[in-house]
C-alpha cells in the first residue's frame, strides 16, 4: 500500500495575516518534497500545524486515509509526524541517549534501564553511521550533531512523516552532505519527507518533488526534475527577477586603502591579513566555523586581539570596545540578527538610534523630533515595510529587520567608513535578497568599503568584487569574481594544509 | 486612537481605577476610616517605598534585582542610629552622609558580583541580603538603636502647611518624576531600556549594558539608604528587621510589575511603578483599618505578584502567538516586551 499524507482547504488567519488560504497537496512514501516560498509564504505555519503547535481554522490532514486532528504536540507525534525545527528541541544538559528515547525510556523494575538505553541508542547511532558517544550531554555537541539528534529522535518514534525546517541553515558543506545521506536513506525506507529551504541547489539536490506557496496560498505542484531555478523563482515571486546577479549595478572605482590588517591574532584566528580599499565590496567565503565572524569581531573591538595590527585610512587603531570602532567610523551587521543586531520588543526608532543616543540630544534630553526625522529617513531609504516607526522590531520579517540593521548604520546620524556584514541574507526571502546586494553595490558606490561575509557560495562569488576564503582561522587563499568558480573556492575552503 | 482612548486602556489608568475602588469600598464599609490620622500614615508608608522603588524599577529595566535591598536600608539606618548614640554632638548630617556612602559602598559591591564578576544578580543579591541583615543582627543582637536627636526625629513629622501631606511624601514624589523622566526622555534612560532588552545587540551597538547596570546598583544602594533614614525618622530608631518585615523591596518588584515594568528587563515607565505602589499600600492599609493584622501586606504582596506576573506573561504569549512566534524559542528576552502602557 503506498503511504501518503494529503492535505487539503487548510486555511489559517493572525489578526491582520492570512498566513495560509485553502492549501492543499499530497505527499508521498519514499519521496522527499520541498516546500518553497519567500518569508511569509506560509511554510513555517504550515509545518507548526503539521506538529499540533496551532490549530487550522479549516482544512484536513490526512495520513493513510485516516483524518488527523491535534490537540497537542503531543497528538501530532503519536500519529507518527515528526516536525524538526530550525532551533532544536533538544535537553541540552541531559545525555544524547536521553534525548533520542526522550518520553519513552526503558524501565526495569521502575528504575531507569540505562543498560538497554544505550544499547538501543548505539544501534541507532551505528545506523546512522555517527560518531557519537551516547552518554555525551547534546551540549558538547557540534550543531550538526546535535542536528543528527533530533533526526535519531525521529527515526526512534519510527515516524512515518518527517519534516525538516531549514535543516541546513547552521550546517557546513561536509555536515549538509551527511544530512543529505541520511535523508535519502529514510527515503530509501519509504519515509514521507516533507524538506523546507530557501537554499535552491539543495532543493535540488536531495528532493523529488516541490510545492510552491506564495503569500499563504498554493502555486505549484512539481517534479523537481522537470523545472529549473528560473522557473521557481519565478513561481515564488510571481515575478520574473531574471539573472539577480547580472543585473547589479556595481561600482567600479576603487579609492584609496581603507583598512589593512597585518597578521591579526586572536584566540580564535590565527595571522590573518589583508587590505581593503574605499568603494570595494570585499567577500569573506569559508565554512561555518572557519573563524571569519571571529576576525571581524575583532576588528570591531567585540572580541580582544592577542597580536597583530590594524590600520584605518593609514592610521594605527585599536579598539577596546564596539563603541571606539563604531566612533571610528566601521559598523558591524551582526551574523545573528535576532539575538545580537537587535532588541526585539523595542521600536524602529529605538532600535536605529540606539549607537547615536549621543547624536540625537538635546541637553538634557533625548532630540526626539531629529530621532523621528533619521528613522523616517530610513524607513523610506531602504523601503521598510511598517506602517509606523513606533512599531516594535519583533513584528517586522526577517528581510525587514536586517533592513533596519542596515538603516542604523547608514542613517545621517554616522560617518560610516567600514560596513562589515555577516550573513546579511541568512533567512531572508529572494527578493528581498536582491534588494540587499543592490544596496550593498550603492553604498560602495558611496564610497564605503564593504565586507561581505557569507555561507552561501554563490552569492559571495557573485557579490564581492574580491573574495578571500578562511579555514580554521587562517586565510587560504583570496580570489577575484572574474576568476571565482564555487569548485575554486570550495576548495580553498576546504583545503587540507 | 485619541491620547485618552490610549490612556484608558493603559494600566496606568487600570492601576488608578482599582486604587479608587478600594478607596470607595473602605468609604462604604468604614467610613471612619476617613481621617486624617490614617492618611499620614499611608503617606509615611509610601515616603520611603517610593524613594525605594525608583532604585529598584530602574534596576529592573536594566535586566536586574536587587533582594539585598531591604537589607542594605536596614544596615544604612543603623549605621546612623549608632553613629549619633555615640557622638550625640556632631552635627546628625555629616552621619546622613555615612549612610549615603553606605549605600555607594554596598551597591558598588553587589555591582562588582553583578556586573564585574557577570554572576547572577539575583543569586548574588540574596546571599548579599543575608550577609547585610546577618551582620545587623549581630551587632544590635536583635535589638533597636533608639535615635534621640530631636531635629532628625522632626524631619518625618513636618506636613506641608497643615495638610497631612508629609514633606518625605512630596522628596519621593519628585525623585519618582526625576527618574521617570530620566526614563523617559534622556540618552541614559534609553540606554538603559535597550541594554535591558538585550544586553548583546547594546555592546555590538556601542552601548555598555554592564556599566548601565553597575550605576543602577549603587544608585539602587544609595536610595536604600535614603528610604532607611527616611524610616529612621519616621520611627525615631534604628531597626535590624524594620524593613524585611515590611517586605519593602518585594512591594517595590509587584508594584514595578503592576506598572508595566518588565522583570526581565527592556521596558517600562515609573509613573506607573508608583502608581501600582500605591494600589498596594492602600489595599493593605484598608485591609488593617478594616481589622485585618499588619502583616496582611505580605500576604498582599505574594498574590499580587503571582497575579502580576501572570497576567504580563499571558499577554506576552498572546502576542507572541499573534505573531505566530514560538513563545518557548524566542531569542532575546523572552518575557521583555513592553506590556500595555
Amino acid at each position: 500500500m503506498e503511504q501518503y499524507l494529503e492535505l487539503s482547504g487548510i486555511s489559517k488567519a493572525f489578526p491582520g495575516v492570512q498566513a495560509l488560504k485553502d492549501v492543499g497537496f499530497r505527499a508521498t512514501g519514499g519521496k522527499v518534497l520541498a516546500l518553497l516560498g519567500e518569508n511569509g509564504a506560509g511554510k513555517s505555519t504550515l509545518l507548526k500545524i503539521l506538529s499540533g503547535d496551532i490549530k487550522p481554522d479549516e482544512g484536513k490532514i490526512v495520513l493513510n486515509g485516516r483524518e488527523l486532528s491535534f490537540r497537542s504536540p503531543h497528538d501530532a507525534l503519536k500519529s507518527g509526524i515528526s516536525v524538526i525545527y530550525q532551533e532544536r528541541q533538544l535537553m541540552s544538559a541531559m545525555s544524547v541517549m536521553e534525548n533520542i528515547f526522550a518520553g519513552d525510556i526503558p524501565v526495569k523494575n521502575g528504575i531507569v534501564d540505562y543498560k538497554t538505553l544505550k544499547r538501543e541508542t548505539k544501534k541507532i547511532i551505528d545506523q546512522f553511521g555517527l560518531p557519537i558517544d551516547p552518554e555525551t550531554p547534546v551540549m558538547f555537541l557540534s550543531i550538526a550533531h546535535q542536528q543528527m539528534v533530533e533526526i535519531m529522535k525521529a527515526y526512534r518514534r519510527d515516524s512515518l512523516v518527517i519534516a525538516f525546517d531549514e535543516p541546513t541553515a547552521p550546517l557546513t558543506d561536509t555536515e549538509i552532505e551527511i544530512l543529505f545521506n541520511l535523508i535519502r536513506r529514510l527515503k530509501e525506507q519509504g519515509k514521507i519527507i516533507l524538506y523546507v529551504s530557501h537554499r535552491l541547489k539543495e532543493i535540488f539536490e536531495v528532493t523529488d518533488e516541490i510545492v510552491v506557496l506564495k503569500d499563504g496560498r498554493f502555486v505549484t505542484h512539481v517534479n523537481t526534475a522537470e523545472t529549473n531555478e528560473q522557473d521557481l523563482i519565478k513561481y515564488m515571486v510571481g515575478r520574473d527577477i531574471g539573472d539577480t546577479y547580472a543585473n547589479l549595478s556595481r561600482n567600479d572605482k576603487y579609492g584609496d586603502v581603507l583598512l589593512e590588517v597585518n597578521n591579526l591574532t586572536t584566540y580564535a584566528v590565527h595571522d590573518v591579513s589583508f587590505s581593503l580599499r574605499k568603494g570595494e565590496v570585499l567577500g569573506f567565503a569559508g565554512l561555518v566555523g572557519a573563524g571569519r565572524t571571529e576576525v571581524m569581531r575583532a576588528i570591531f573591538g567585540a572580541d580582544p586581539i592577542i597580536s597583530g595590527e590594524i590600520k584605518l585610512e593609514g592610521k594605527k587603531v585599536e579598539f577596546k570596545t564596539p563603541k571606539d570602532a563604531i566612533d571610528a567610523g566601521i559598523a558591524l551587521c551582526p551574523e545573528d540578527r535576532k539575538e545580537q543586531g537587535l532588541v526585539l520588543w523595542r521600536s524602529i526608532e529605538d532600535n536605529i538610534i540606539m549607537p547615536f543616543l549621543d547624536k540625537v540630544r538635546k541637553w538634557p534630553f533625548l532630540d526626539f523630533k531629529k530621532s523621528e526625522r533619521v528613522t523616517i529617513e530610513a524607513i523610506k531609504k531602504y523601503d521598510i515595510k511598517t506602517p509606523t516607526i513606533d512599531k516594535i522590531v519583533v513584528e517586522l520579517s526577517g528581510g525587514n529587520q536586517q533592513k533596519v540593521i542596515l538603516g542604523r548604520w547608514t542613517s545621517s546620524l554616522v560617518n560610516t567608513k567600514l560596513l562589515i556584514l555577516d550573513e546579511p541574507t541568512k533567512g531572508i526571502d529572494v527578493g528581498t535578497k536582491a534588494e540587499i546586494y543592490q544596496m550593498v553595490c550603492d553604498l560602495a558606490k558611496e564610497g564605503l568599503g564593504v565586507i561581505f561575509i557569507s555561507s552561501e557560495l554563490t552569492e559571495v562569488i557573485n557579490v564581492a568584487d574580491r573574495i578571500i576564503v578562511m579555514k580554521d582561522g587562517t586565510i587560504t587563499g583570496e580570489v577575484l569574481r572574474e576568476e571565482a568558480t564555487e569548485e575554486k573556492v570550495l576548495a580553498l575552503a576546504m583545503a587540507s594544509n | 486612537m485619541s491620547r485618552f482612548r490610549k490612556f484608558t486602556q493603559s494600566k496606568s489608568f487600570l492601576l488608578i481605577v482599582l486604587t479608587l475602588i478600594i478607596l470607595a469600598i473602605v468609604f462604604i464599609v468604614e467610613p471612619g476610616a476617613y481621617n486624617r490620622g490614617n492618611a499620614a500614615q499611608l503617606m509615611a508608608t509610601l515616603s520611603y517605598t517610593g524613594v525605594m522603588l525608583c532604585g529598584i524599577a530602574m534596576l529592573l529595566m536594566s535586566g536586574g534585582f536587587d533582594f539585598s535591598t531591604s537589607a542594605q536600608a536596614s544596615v544604612a539606618m543603623l549605621i546612623f542610629a549608632e553613629l549619633v548614640r555615640r557622638f550625640p554632638s556632631v552635627p546628625f548630617p555629616i552621619f546622613m552622609l555615612c549612610a549615603l556612602v553606605f549605600g555607594v559602598i554596598s551597591g558598588s559591591i553587589n555591582a562588582f558580583f553583578a556586573d564585574g564578576l557577570g554572576l547572577m544578580p539575583f543569586i548574588c543579591t540574596i546571599g548579599m541580603s543575608s550577609v547585610w541583615s546577618g551582620l545587623a543582627a549581630l551587632y544590635t543582637r536583635g535589638s533597636t538603636i533608639p535615635i534621640r536627636n530631636a531635629t532628625f526625629n522632626s524631619i518625618a513629622a513636618q506636613y506641608v502647611f497643615g495638610t497631612p501631606i508629609p514633606w518625605t511624601f512630596v522628596f519621593a514624589l519628585v525623585l519618582v518624576l526625576i527618574y521617570s523622566g530620566v526614563v523617559k526622555y534622556t540618552r541614559f534612560g534609553r540606554s538603559i531600556l535597550m541594554s535591558g532588552g538585550n544586553p548583546t545587540a547594546a555592546r555590538l551597538a556601542g552601548l555598555n549594558p554592564r556599566k548601565i547596570q553597575a550605576m543602577l546598583f549603587i544608585n539602587n544602594g544609595v536610595l536604600a539608604a535614603v528610604a532607611g533614614l527616611i524610616w529612621a525618622s519616621q520611627q525615631k530608631m534604628g531597626s535590624p528587621t524594620g524593613f524585611s518585615t515590611a517586605g519593602a523591596d518585594m512591594t517595590c518588584l509587584t508594584a514595578s510589575i503592576l506598572g508595566g515594568v518588565s522583570f526581565m528587563g527592556g521596558a517600562g515607565a515609573l509613573g506607573g511603578a508608583f502608581l501600582g505602589i500605591i494600589l498596594i499600600q492602600v489595599l493593605a492599609y484598608s485591609l488593617q483599618v478594616m481589622g485585618l493584622p499588619n502583616w496582611v501586606i505580605t500576604l498582599i504582596n505574594g498574590s499580587l505578584l503571582v497575579i502580576a506576573i501572570s497576567i504580563d506573561t499571558f499577554n506576552v504569549r498572546r502576542r507572541m502567538k499573534k505573531l505566530g512566534l514560538k513563545t518557548a524559542s524566542m531569542g532575546g528576552p523572552r518575557m521583555g516586551m513592553p506590556g500595555m502602557r
